[in-house]
This record gives structure tokens, sequence and C-alpha cells, in this order.
């Protein structure tokens, strides 16, 4: 072989070097790019952890129209169901009807309704609950004994409430048990519930008083 | 991610990344620059004479 052949090759054999090691360069940024991708993702998870299912229910305590201020503590022992809503929101409004009538038929097996309207606003509320009472009072009915709770966009922030309404049944432990956003779908919400009450239903079968910590 | 450092805003205590905190449920103290952060329920409750909220909660939120 001539110098100038072997010299040939010797710079053919660098440049199979160079691309190599570029190569194993590309290659390790991919892997950190998916692997930096992947923290994230994970922290965005962790972050997302108020709407788990199985993981704690964010701590509230917000005032209510009528009564003492409620709190999640004060229902512990029983299954809770909340629903986030705005007065402006007519499907939110139907499910008001629902969770008075589930509270009816079931508060006594220790279900507590909550409604928490975020925007704050106290006397649209007041005013919806009045007559939502007035048709009751007509109707032969009791006082509900579901919970109107005022609430703001700090409550749809914990609770991460990007649709309306918004449906979460936290169990007796104070655990997410289901979400469920929109309307409709009553039967399945009567479902989540009732496998909620029969999940952790306390020694004895009361209806499990809140206890507080 | 956020850069900034969080602190109580009632004992100045800072809120490390994924630690729990509290906001105030009124809108007052989550608008504009003034947003509250509490580190406990207790520090959310010590705001409650100096805010002087007709009427107030908290939700918990992580950092």
């Amino acid at each position: 072989m001539s110098q100038r052949a072997r010299g040939r090759a010797a710079l053919g054999a660098e440049e199979a070097t160079w691309s190599r090691a570029v190569g194993r360069v590309v290659v390790a940024l991919a892997v950190a790019l998916v692997l930096f991708q992947a923290v994230g993702l994970v922290r965005d998870g962790e972050r997302l952890r108020g709407l788990v299912r199985g993981q704690p229910a964010p701590a509230l305590r917000l005032p209510t129209l009528a009564g003492p201020p409620f709190s999640l503590e004060q229902w512990r022992g029983r299954v809770v169901l909340l629903e986030f809503w705005a007065t402006w929101c007519p499907p939110c409004r139907e499910k008001l009807a629902l969770l008075e009538r589930l509270q009816d038929e079931l508060g006594a097996r220790g279900l507590q309704a909550v409604t928490i309207e975020i925007e704050g606003n106290r006397e649209r509320v007041s005013q919806l609950v009045g007559e939502q009472a007035e048709r009751r009072r007509r109707g032969g009915l009791a006082a509900s004994a579901v919970v109107y709770a005022i609430g703001t966009d700090t409550v749809a922030e914990a609770y991460r409430v990007q649709t309306i309404p918004q449906l979460v049944v936290i169990g007796r432990r104070g655990e997410v048990r289901h979400v469920q956003v929109g309307g409709g779908g009553e039967d399945e919400l009567r479902q989540q519930v009732a496998q909620a009450l029969m999940a952790s239903a306390p020694a004895g079968g009361g209806s499990g008083a809140g206890a507080t910590r | 991610m956020s850069e900034r450092v969080v602190k109580c805003s009632m004992c100045g205590k800072a809120l490390r990344p994924g630690q729990t905190y509290y906001k105030c449920s009124v809108s007052t103290c989550n608008s504009g620059r003034l947003r509250l952060s509490f580190c406990s329920p207790g520090c959310w409750d010590a705001h409650l004479p100096t805010a002087r909220h007709r009427s107030a909660g908290y939700t918990e939120h992580v950092n």
C-alpha cells in the first residue's frame, strides 16, 4: 500500500471514530431529554394528587350559607359527596337536586352531600337554595341536610376543577374514591356512592358520626 | 418549575417544593400582588384578626 493510500485509510478511520462519538453524544442527549420529561411528568403527577384515587382529599374549610363553617375533617367517618358548581351553570343546578335526593335517601347510611359554589356568589346561592327549599316545602319534604358551602377559585385550584359540575366522592377515611365531571351519569354516581358506603361501613353499621381529629 | 421561594405569609417559614400549604378562600387574599400562603391552618387562623374577613376558609395545596 502506498503512503498516500495509508494516509487516506487513517483519515477514514478517524472520521468513523468522530461519527461514532457524535452519534453517542446525540443518543446521550436524547436519553437525557426523555429522562428530564419523565421527571417533569412525575412531578406533575404529584401535583395532581388531589384527584388521584386513593389519595387523601385536599383539606377544606369553607364558610357555609347557614350555620358553622364546613370542614372535611368534621365529616371523617362519613362518605362525603362534593359538588363544585357555579350559579350560572344549568347542569350544576340539576346536580343540586340530585344531591338533595341522594342525601334524603342515603344520609342515614352515612352520606353527607356538600355543594361548593366556586365563585363566592353568596347572594345568588342563597336565592337558588331558597327556591329549592320552597319546592321541597311544597312537596311535603323536610329541609335538606345538604351543606351549601361558598368557595372561590382557590377551591377549584385545590381540587383541579376545570369543568363544572365536578363531583368527588370521598371515602370515610378521607380518601378520594371517584371523580365525575359534567352533567348526567346519575347511575354511575349512585353506584360509586353505594360502593363507598359499603366499602368502609363503620363497625355497628351506624351513620358514622363525624369524628374530628 | 418555578424557582421562586414561597414563604408562609404569617410565620415566614419557607415552603419546600412538594410541601402542603394553605390558601385563604377569600379572593382579596389571592388577588394582585397579595397572594397569601400559609404553612398550616394555624397560621391561616392567625391572619384572620388582621384580615377582618366576614367569612373565610382555607384550601390545601401542594407547593
